[in-house]
């Protein structure tokens, strides 16, 4: 039997474009405009970084080394990631030989003070935060010839959990999917601001070709663990270690690891027997408050027999930057969830792009069928689409629950969305009673947004990295959820005179994990500090002796944390709103400790005048980033391409490449290699292929390798989509079917289950594929029909004698699938 | 029409076995070559092929396993266990019929299949799927472990039932073992780990030091490294760098490897190279047909991507490409015109037979998809352009419809386009479509018969158009291209899958593979003086008696 099996194919090319050589064979390095045109090479050249570990306090040095390629002055636009908790208290600027400290200020008046700099011609440079994790860096008349270093530190604590530290420094900022509509542009990047993220063009960097974004970084690791500590080890990098003691490591990243696409993760185990619970103190003045940093390990707790009964909903992102490996991570991490589900707890699956879905209308019952059930619901995932977080927040706490049961929220994705806050707004008001735990999947997770979802969802957050390993994560998960933990944490004083606590209120730790404070004294004292609280449904008691010292030199950082995590808790308060008064608060704490904040950046100006202000102002040159690791550009920007027309018969793949390549080959999923030609009418190199008969519909991969003609190599991945579903189009009439009066006629798209599957949830004015639509009347005659929007269409026809209208409508989709309905309108016969 | 009860019959298949995707060596120094035009045996100086009509589930070879006495052949269409001996292959079972098996592996005593749409374990007759679908090229068993490289995600490990990703190039096409060792080919050069872990050791430093290193193949010898790159022939390594195999030309796009009786054997798109190196059988050096006509000089075989053959009545052929003088290897249409010059319509432009060598004649840089003889002139179609190349010049006609795909008539021009059928009258351009009675408005190809205009379509089969009205004879139908033709009193036409179709008196007759056919895609149907025809399909030509 014949099948209707016609081809979508993506008309591929590569975007950006690969750069011709010119002269000797060079890889050029490309910035670009917001609109992605290239404006030439890219400023920034290298990033080093420099983090010395003391124990469980991290003190990091980011060196920005730019340049100028031009001819000409130029300002440079740089978005780049820190951790989410970083405090960054220092920025300086180093011209030549001279070096420049900066000022905090607030924000406005940093930006005026360096704009105004910029206008008189003097080299200036700014750093604002965008985002907990997310900050930009402006520097402004850089001249040809004359490099400036950029340097920002901060402080931030190392996470620790049952025997094993972890540092993760993010390296670059992952394409955010930006909902709502357009507003306008403030900053150089490639998604305009829009009425629910304001600030969207100052958090979407241009993403250059992968390898390509024209800088890279080097990381050194000083580690002082003050304990002896075990090897080092990262999931996502190769390094290279040099022990110098029991207690001491120097750790590099490997030559070869210079491509700023993926977060650097460090882990170092201890034994945890060795790690001490104490108090550290700062006061260098005892005419002021001094800070203190407690750190408790709670003794740990006997087994217990007793579970609480849950419902386990599990919400996938599906989005398009999830397709490919993330997905594919999402995946494995699921069916490991799956299959260790506790016999007694329900389970729900949902996913969300751009609008959500669910395998069931209610908790399914942990049997085998309804594990196989949801395996195969997952299995046939793909990622495509927007990423609608917010809709699948709702959708979980809107899903049917058990009031009898402890429902928990498993929430995968890689967070790539700029509207933060309202996802965050949205699980702290609709948290309740339940639990939130978050899976940040891939290279580059916004972690920021993962962890404080966690937060506020009282559970917690694994970050699971394209190389780790999902098994361990999902042992750690179920582990955390079904042992026994600290909930109802209070501190008694014992009378210290302490003020300023944070966090307030403290959240419920789970196994392994230490209990942190920071809080300020004003006075010296020693005493008895007590923490109370529930472990496993009994009462929890432990005591520490501490002594507040009168004065103490070392440990300044904890002045700096604790005014971290101040900001912190009132940024958490404004959660659900802006409030001027918790506003001026947060500057003025800032301001006092140097810190940066979304309020507060760091500016330094040169007092010289280098560039002529009357040449007008410098060009401005947005920094590229590199795409993260395993996620696909594609999967992000090129997802309109699968709906392109092309010729009749078999499919063309076009690539963009330089024409002295030696050879561009692409290999299709079915087993077939094209060595591609080049084209100079269009300037691209092309094949044609044939798909497979029986190819299923679905969303494949093309692999091709361009070798350049110095002999390197780009590689990457083109989807594609075989579409063999016939379209359908649902017709009514407006208008009194009164024979001779005119009705309008109203055409439209209809999308299928097959459609959705196939492309996702996009708009419809992406999906919408129908290239023609042909009507007629059952006499044979044509009503003409226009198109008025993507997927819709409206003309005009006389109503005949009989006032009874059939129309027969034959529409054709741009695959070459074509679907014919009747439709019958008015009296019957 | 004359009522004649048709019983065509294919007398002969010619393929080609010049694409070598798959490379084995018997202890006994017997080669077996897989390629798309069958298996190739290989002894000494003596070859045979084996295709379908010798049992082999599809005519394709992608992969080989021996064992023993006992031969794996991977095929587009499933697996045959053979046991090859003096008189033959003998094919004793077929398995994982559908599945395109790309490698074959015995692991932990099981079969497991590599194919374009997964991994398989074959499980007494069942064949069992593990872990998600897409594509795997290669499979090794290395420390107690199945390995198997995915292109474009990487090298996976299966530890029972899951399949882990290591850390490396996501770009992997072929594994070798070697007790705990493992090799993988990658398109970044090569990776070697040994107990699961990388090693980054001088050979993988080594390795990148190749030219072209898009290694596509890897094998052992006494525990080193032989690898094969695309476009950049084989090299093993020895004494801490690699060196070039001489025996294989150094810009051979490697595909497959094995070593030979007499050294090391490369398997390209072209051939096998290497010492001792089996030749080619057959003309074509690639069986995806698209075209055929038939001149003074012989009949003319277009390629999907590898040019032209000519085959001579005296046995011999001539082959054409780029390299050879044609403008381009990718053969859309051919044609004949009325002085008996062949015409060529490639993806880049229209050439004409002159001489010993071809001369540009139009739509230069264009894709040709559309050529023929009709009203007393040779007419090409691309894009929306229509051209005819007459006498007194070449004339750009504007008819309606979109995208020619055919071109009849005798005395007026008809235009087969994808919006229609196209008919010159005195008054200007009269279109047919589906508003008059036609069953799609895709016309594919178009033949003038005794009865009428036949009209083929893109998938609704096929009409005559006769006196003004639109029959249809047959609407379930994809017929290719240009693959319609009147023979006699029948007609001839080659569809997308169903293979080749004959009608006479009302009556429909159908030729696939099961009889005999290289492949059911059809492309070309020509009409030979002997009143056979040839048939071009995407699997070799076929000669089929009326």
């Amino acid at each position: 039997m014949t099948r209707t099996l016609a081809l979508t194919f993506a008309l591929a090319a590569l975007a950006p474009a690969l750069a011709a050589a010119d002269g000797p064979a060079v890889t050029r390095l490309v910035a670009l405009s917001p609109d992605r045109t290239p404006l030439g090479e890219c400023p920034l050249q290298h990033t080093e970084v420099t983090l010395d570990v003391s124990g469980a306090t991290v003190h990091a040095r980011v060196a920005q080394r730019f340049a100028n390629p031009f001819d000409v002055p130029i300002e440079a636009v740089y978005a780049f990631p820190l951790p989410a908790d970083a405090a960054v208290n220092a920025m300086a600027m180093r011209i030549d030989d001279r070096v420049v400290q900066s000022e905090i200020m607030r924000r406005e008046a940093a930006r005026e003070t360096y704009e105004a700099a910029r206008d008189r011609g003097r080299t200036a440079s700014l750093l604002e935060q965008e985002r907990p994790n997310v900050f930009t860096t402006s520097v402004a008349n850089i001249r040809p010839g004359h490099p400036i270093e950029v340097t920002l530190e901060y402080v931030a604590t190392v996470p620790y959990a049952e025997g094993t530290y972890e540092m993760a420094f993010p390296m670059t900022v992952g394409p955010r999917f930006v909902p709502g509509a357009p507003t306008g542009r403030s900053g150089p990047g490639w998604a305009p601001d829009t009425d629910r993220v304001p600030d969207a063009s100052r958090i979407t960097p241009p993403v250059a070709p992968r390898g390509r974004s024209g800088h890279d970084i080097a990381v050194r690791v000083n580690l002082d663990a003050g304990v002896p500590v075990g090897q080092p080890t990262s999931p996502s990098h190769e390094l290279r270690v040099r022990r110098l003691d029991a207690r001491r490591v120097r750790v590099d990243l490997a030559a070869h690891e210079t491509l700023p696409n993926a977060d650097f993760v460090l882990r170092w185990p201890v034994r945890p027997e060795r790690v001490e619970s104490g108090v550290l103190a700062y006061r260098p003045d005892p005419g002021e408050p001094g800070y203190l940093g407690l750190v408790l390990h709670p003794d740990p707790a006997p087994p217990t027999e007793e579970i609480t009964p849950k419902e386990i909903v599990f919400v996938l992102d599906t989005s398009g930057s999830m397709s490919g490996q993330p997905m594919d991570l999402s995946k494995a991490l699921m069916r490991r969830l799956i299959a260790d589900l506790h016999p007694d707890d329900t389970f729900a699956v949902l996913r969300y792009d751009d609008d959500q879905s669910a395998l069931s209308p209610t908790p399914l019952a942990n049997t085998p069928i309804n594990r196989q059930r949801a395996l195969r619901f997952v299995q046939n995932l793909s990622g495509s689409g927007g990423t609608d977080a917010l809709g699948g927040v709702r959708a979980a706490f809107d899903y049917p629950r058990d009031e009898r049961r402890l429902r928990v929220v498993v929430f995968l994705s890689d967070g790539y969305i700029g509207n933060d806050h309202e996802v965050i707004a949205e699980v702290q008001r609709r948290i309740g009673p339940a639990r939130l735990f978050g899976f940040g999947v891939g290279s580059s997770v916004n972690r920021y947004l993962l962890e404080e979802m966690g937060r506020v969802g009282r559970g917690s957050t694994a970050i699971v990295t394209l190389d780790d390993d999902p098994e361990g994560q999902v042992e750690t998960f179920y582990h955390r959820l079904q042992s026994p933990y600290l909930t109802d944490i209070r501190v008694d004083w014992g009378g210290l005179p302490v003020t300023d606590r944070f966090p307030d209120p403290i959240p419920d730790l789970f196994a392994g994990q230490p209990l942190q404070l920071r809080a300020r004294y004003a006075r010296a004292g020693t005493g008895t500090v007590t923490i109370r609280g529930r472990l496993a449904g009994r009462p929890f008691r432990q005591e520490l002796e501490v002594t507040l010292p009168e004065r103490a030199e070392d440990h300044s950082a904890l002045a700096t944390l604790w005014a971290r995590s101040k900001v912190d808790e009132v940024e958490r308060r404004m959660h659900q709103g802006p409030d001027p008064a918790l506003e001026e608060e947060l500057v003025q704490v800032a301001l006092a400790h140097s810190l940066l904040t979304r309020k507060t950046s760091f500016v330094a100006v040169e007092r010289r005048v280098v560039t002529d202000p009357a040449g007008g102002p410098p060009r401005l040159v947005p920094v590229p980033v590199e795409l993260p690791e395993g996620v696909s550009a594609e999967g992000v920007f090129g997802s309109d391409l699968s709906l392109a027309r092309f010729q009749p018969g078999d499919p063309e793949l076009r690539v963009d490449a330089p024409a002295d390549a030696r050879s561009v080959t692409a290999d299709f999923p079915f087993g077939e290699m094209q060595e591609l030609h080049f084209e100079p009418r269009i300037g691209r190199w092309t094949t044609r292929f044939l798909v497979p008969r029986e190819t299923a519909e679905g969303n494949y991969h093309i692999a091709i390798v361009v070798t350049l003609a110095d002999g390197t190599q780009e590689r990457l991945m083109q989807p594609y989509t075989v579409d063999g579903s016939a379209p359908d189009v649902a017709v009514e009439l407006e208008g009194e079917l009164r024979a001779g009066a005119s009705v309008r006629v109203i055409a439209r798209q209809r999308f299928t289950d097959a459609d959705r599957a196939l492309h996702g949830n996009r708009r419809v004015d992406i999906l919408s594929d129908v290239a023609r639509l042909r009507v007629r009347l059952a006499t044979g005659e044509r009503v003409e029909l226009r198109m008025v929007a993507p997927g819709h269409w409206e003309g005009e026809l006389e109503v005949p004698a009989s006032e009874r209208v059939d129309l027969r409508v034959t529409a054709y989709d741009v695959a070459g699938n074509r679907g014919t309905r009747l439709h019958h309108f008015g009296a019957e016969r | 029409m004359s009522a004649l009860l048709l019983a065509a019959q294919v007398l002969a298949v010619l393929t080609g076995t010049a694409d070598a995707r798959a490379l084995v060596t018997d202890p006994g120094g017997t080669v077996w070559v897989g390629t798309t035009g069958g298996l190739v045996r290989a002894e000494g100086d003596s070859t045979e092929v084996y295709t379908p009509r010798d049992g082999l589930p599809d005519g394709t070879v992608r992969s080989l396993l021996r064992k023993g006495p006992t031969l794996w052949v991977g095929t587009d269409r499933g697996v045959a266990r053979c046991r090859p001996d003096a008189s033959g292959l003998h094919v004793q079972a077929v398995v994982g019929a559908g599945l395109r098996v790309e490698a074959l592996a015995i692991h932990a005593g099981h079969l497991y299949l590599g194919t374009t749409t997964g991994l398989f374990e074959v499980r007494e007759a069942e064949v069992v799927p593990h872990g998600p679908s897409g594509r795997v090229t290669a499979l090794a068993s290395a420390g107690g472990d199945l390995y198997l490289t995915r292109p474009g995600r990487g090298t996976y490990r299966l530890q029972g039932e899951r399949l882990r990703r290591l850390r490396g190039d996501r770009f992997a096409w072929d594994l070798a073992a070697d007790g705990d060792d493992l090799w993988i080919a990658t398109s970044a050069g090569l990776e070697h780990r040994r107990a699961g872990r990388r090693r980054r050791d001088r050979v993988e430093r080594a390795s990148r030091d190749i030219p072209a290193r898009d290694l596509r193949s890897v094998r052992l010898q006494d525990g080193q490294p032989v690898v094969g790159s695309l476009g950049g022939g084989a090299w093993r390594y020895s004494r801490g760098r690699f060196h070039a195999l001489d025996t294989i030309p150094p810009g051979a796009r490697v595909q497959t490897l094995t070593l030979g009786p007499e050294g090391w054997l490369a398997g390209t798109p072209d051939g096998v190279v290497g010492a001792g190196a089996p030749a080619n059988g057959g003309p074509f050096p690639d069986n995806d047909l698209s075209a055929l006509a038939q001149t003074d000089e012989g009949l003319w075989v277009g390629t999907f991507d590898h040019g032209l053959v000519l085959l001579r009545g005296d046995g011999t052929h001539q082959r054409f490409d780029e390299t050879r003088g044609l403008l381009d290897d990718r053969i859309n249409r051919l044609a004949v015109d009325d002085a008996g010059s062949l015409w060529v319509a490639t993806d880049r432009g229209v050439v004409q037979r002159q001489g010993e060598g071809f001369v540009l004649r139009g739509l230069l840089d264009r894709h040709v998809f559309a050529l023929g003889f009709a009203a007393g002139a040779i007419h090409a179609g691309a894009g929306d352009t229509v051209v005819r190349f007459g006498d007194g010049g070449d004339t750009e006609l504007f008819p309606p419809g979109a995208r020619p795909q055919d071109f009849g008539g005798a005395a007026n021009l008809v235009v087969a386009t994808a919006e229609g059928l196209v008919q010159a009258t005195p008054d200007g351009w009269a279109l047919l479509t589906s508003d008059d009675g036609l069953e799609d408005d895709w016309v594919t190809a178009v033949a003038s018969g005794p009865d009428g205009l036949y009209l083929g379509t893109y998938a609704s089969g096929v009409a005559r158009l006769s006196g003004g009205r639109v029959e249809t004879l047959r609407d379930d139908l994809w017929v290719n291209a240009g693959a319609l033709v009147a023979v006699g009193s029948s007609l001839a036409l080659g569809t997308l899958d169903d293979g080749l179709w004959l009608y006479a008196g009302e009556r429909w007759t159908q030729l696939d593979t099961a009889a005999g056919l290289p492949d059911d895609d059809v492309t070309a149907v020509l009409p030979a003086a002997d009143g056979t025809l040839w048939v071009a399909t995407r699997g070799g030509l076929a000669r089929v008696a009326l």
